[in-house]
């Protein structure tokens, strides 16, 4: 009788994990094996980016991809489609290192080949960070490599169950969802209030400090996760801009005293750039009504959608393109306009 | 391996036990028990294969000195000396290095460099087995000469290996060696699997949730205030007693299965009414021990009120250096070995205090010490306390039981749905973590009536089947600006 208790327990075990684990497996939440299920609508949170932007470079029909930090989460990628012809995705990492964005888009490269187009920005003060710098200690590794052996991780695992499964894409369909587009993932635009007061209220001004002595740019992370991935897919087109942050990442860096390291860095940067022919450089830095309005902010460095409109305006125009021609007439306007403004009329 | 993966639930149980039990229908009992040895050293090493030689070269070190008391009966002192030095040694060696170091550098003012030594996997616990084994041996007290293959099987028996119960040879080797054991029973496989996981819930499901909160709030203590302080602290003293106490279910519900009883580790012991009592119901091995090893060979109580006081100090002394390296731990020892002490000197006038009062009393007591156990520091420990004894109201919003995006959701859905305040998560696993120590029998007892409810195999593996989706996660992303 007892036997019959255990034959019962053990196969209703294995019934109840090859279910929930094979709905997992089917449906696919985070398109580790495949692309999204034609006849079920994925809602794609920005709560699981990092969770689900592997899935996508590897599995979704692309040409392009537009990534960087929180400063690209707002592109539409439709808009992008339209300038530059192509058929995009866009995959941000919030709060990302240059390591991290790199690392996503090597993964891009080896699974997905022939991408056309990479846009990508670059955060202005990370140009000098350290080159192994990550956001977090802790990945879903089981997503981003190629053994199926941690896969349990992702299978088995009932928040990934409940919260992508279940209520991401079954309940979703079943309510009636739309899946997400790529104008809509991440993207935060409409659920913050900008303006000067809301960007001042953010801003934590630091008591002024000593300038910094120089020292020049250490390179290893622009190479290490820039310009290398550049050189080994001569075949691509790098558009990199530097999001245009407010004036108070200006002040921040005056009053900490670094803010000539950091525009001497940048002009070393730009040099470093420039040498490949498949790197297209735009910043909007030395748009200085833009950058000094805080209406177009909700803290010093989010901008507007608007603004990421007018990024890809400008470089379908190819404006606020750095060349080897005028990137030493822009370094100069910087210099002269960041290290002459009055910091303090910001806040009065 | 820990009990909780999911290598161990779904490749190694099942292989071991078809393994085993197989070679026993077949009568080859010799080829199970090398079966399970082998099944066992797989359990060990599978984190660090150099773990692997540390226990075998334990165990064979070990049965060597055995041996040689035997063979070498004129020398058996020094030989018992001997093995208890290299198991003393070795022990210190990994474990109390550091702290040695720390406490030089600390009264020398000196620098030493520290060796952050990895502390191998249950190193106190196969330790103290071997002891008693030897202490056995040496003064006679075994059974027949045990073969090689019994005693490593023994040492090695990975049920209790990484985090006991303390079991002792006499208890588990005549097992080995029972033919009844051999067939199976089907009635205990089934009350293992039902003790197994109910242990593997409370480890999986309660203590790690409470873990949140405990790791949270001692990490932050200047951030406490009194609610968040208490709070923390029963926190801790739930996520201790789920953790150990559903580890030595899942060990005696594999004992089970594998035909074997291990002896109980834990019996409700929130509930005593007095210290003496708690020792008798927490970590029930590892009190036997001490009194039979420790305790008894001091003189235990037959030689005066003064010395039984020093042998349970000493005892309790050794016991809280025993859990950790560091003050704080033997600290707690000696905070229990007072407790011990005074109730005892004092316990003709505190036996007429109301039992439920001292059963508060006990719990109260026993909540105080948990938090110099865990405490990263007696600094810590005590600017906890304070912030306990401020009386300062606060709110607890911070708190959060889990920090996972599905219990953030359901909080979200139930707190909105019902309008209950943020913080009903936290009281309500408090209040389920009262109720089960206060109010439910202990684990064993409850497998054991569980099994007869109808239903009941498909509601404790759809309880297993929770418990081994928990094994992971998801990580919420703080969100940075820059």
């Amino acid at each position: 009788m007892m036997k019959k208790w255990c034959i019962k327990f053990i196969a209703a075990f294995l019934l109840m994990v090859l279910f929930f684990g094979g709905l997992t497996v089917a449906i696919d939440p985070f398109f580790h094996y495949h692309k999204p299920v034609s006849f079920l609508r994925y809602r794609m949170p920005d709560r699981d980016e990092r969770y689900l932007n592997d899935g996508i470079v590897k599995h979704f029909d692309y040409d392009s991809i537009i990534t960087g930090t929180s400063m690209t989460q707002n592109f539409m990628a439709s808009e992008f489609d339209d300038y530059f012809d192509a058929h995009s995705v866009k995959v941000p990492l919030s709060g990302a290192s240059y390591k991290e964005i790199n690392d996503q888009l090597e993964r891009a490269f080896e699974a997905h080949g022939n991408i056309r187009i990479v846009l990508r920005g670059l955060d202005y003060g990370l140009i000098s960070a350290y080159p192994e710098e990550m956001l977090m200690e802790k990945y879903p590794t089981y997503i981003y490599d190629d053994s199926i052996i941690n896969d349990t991780e992702y299978v088995l695992n009932k928040e990934v169950f409940t919260l992508a499964t279940f209520l991401d894409v079954i309940w979703y369909t079943i309510r009636g969802g739309r899946s997400t587009t790529f104008d809509e993932y991440c993207n935060w635009n409409s659920l913050v209030t900008f303006g000067r007061d809301a960007t001042l209220s953010q801003y934590d001004r630091k008591p002024k400090q000593e300038k910094a002595a120089y020292t020049p740019l250490d390179t290893r992370n622009l190479k290490q996760n820039v310009t290398d991935l550049a050189a080994s897919q001569p075949d691509t087109q790098f558009y990199l801009f530097f999001p245009p942050s407010s004036i108070l990442i200006f002040d921040d860096m005056n009053q900490k005293g670094t803010l000539e390291n950091q525009l001497k860095w940048e002009k070393e940067a730009i040099e470093l750039m420039l040498q490949y022919d498949n790197i297209h450089l735009y910043s909007f830095f030395d748009e200085f009504d833009l950058i000094t309005d805080l209406d177009n902010y909700k803290d010093e460095n989010h901008y507007r959608q608007e603004v990421n409109s007018y990024i890809l305006k400008c470089i379908h125009n190819g404006e606020h393109e750095l060349t080897k021609d005028n990137y030493e007439e822009y370094c100069d306007k910087m210099w002269d306009f960041y290290t002459a403004y009055d910091y303090d009329s910001i806040f009065r | 391996m820990l009990f909780n993966s999911y290598i161990f639930i779904l490749i190694f149980l099942p292989l071991c036990l078809t393994g085993y039990h197989f070679l026993n229908s077949r009568r080859m009992y010799r080829a199970g028990m090398l079966f399970l040895l082998g099944m066992s050293l797989w359990f060990y090493g599978y984190f660090n294969p150099w773990y692997l030689l540390l226990i075998c070269g334990s165990i064979i070190a070990n049965y060597c000195i055995y041996r040689g008391m035997i063979r070498f009966n004129a020398f058996v002192k020094p030989i018992f000396i001997s093995g208890l030095v290299i198991n003393l040694g070795t022990l210190a060696f990994f474990k109390y290095t550091d702290f040695f170091i720390r406490n030089v550098n600390y009264l020398f003012s000196t620098d030493l460099p520290l060796l952050h030594i990895l502390l191998p996997l249950g190193i106190s616990f196969f330790t103290f087995q071997q002891i008693s084994f030897l202490a056995d041996s040496y003064r006679g007290i075994k059974g027949a000469g045990y073969s090689f293959l019994e005693y490593a099987s023994f040492v090695a028996f990975f049920p209790q290996l990484v985090a006991g119960p303390i079991v002792t040879h006499d208890i588990l080797i005549p097992q080995f060696s029972d033919e009844e054991r051999k067939h199976i029973d089907w009635e205990l496989m089934a009350k293992g699997l039902a003790l197994f996981t109910f242990g593997l819930a409370k480890k999986v499901l309660l203590a790690d949730a409470f873990g949140n909160v405990a790791n949270l709030c001692f990490s932050g203590i200047s951030f406490l205030n009194s609610p968040t302080a208490v709070i923390a602290m029963l926190s801790y003293t739930f996520q201790i007693y789920f953790d150990f106490s559903g580890y030595s279910d899942m060990a005696i519900g594999l004992g089970w299965m594998l035909g074997i009883d291990l002896p109980v580790n834990f019996d409700s012991p929130y509930k005593s009414r007095s210290i003496s009592e708690f020792w008798k119901r927490w970590h029930i091995t590892l009190t036997s021990f001490f009194t039979k090893y420790v305790y008894i060979p001091l003189g235990g109580n037959r030689k005066g009120k003064t010395r039984t006081y020093v042998n349970i100090f000493v005892v309790f002394f050794l016991s809280g250096l025993w859990h950790g390296a560091g003050w704080t731990f033997v600290l707690w020892g000696i905070l229990h070995g007072l407790a011990m002490i005074i109730e005892g000197a004092l316990w003709e006038y505190l036996k007429r205090i109301p039992s439920l009062i001292r059963g508060i009393l006990t719990f109260g007591f026993v909540n105080i010490a948990w938090i110099f156990f865990r405490a990263e520091s007696i600094g810590d420990a005590l600017a906890m306390i304070k912030c306990i004894l401020r009386f300062r109201p606060g709110s607890i919003e911070g708190i959060s039981v889990l920090y996972s995006p599905l219990m953030k959701k359901l909080g979200e859905f139930f707190s909105s749905r019902f309008e209950l305040p943020v913080y009903f998560q936290t009281a309500l696993f408090l209040g389920v973590g009262f109720i089960i120590v206060f109010f439910l029998p202990n684990a064993k007892h409850m497998a054991q009536k569980s099994i007869n409810f109808r239903l009941s195999a498909v509601c404790l593996a759809a309880l297993l089947t929770w418990c081994l989706f928990s094994f992971s996660g998801m990580t919420t992303f703080l969100y940075y600006n820059f």
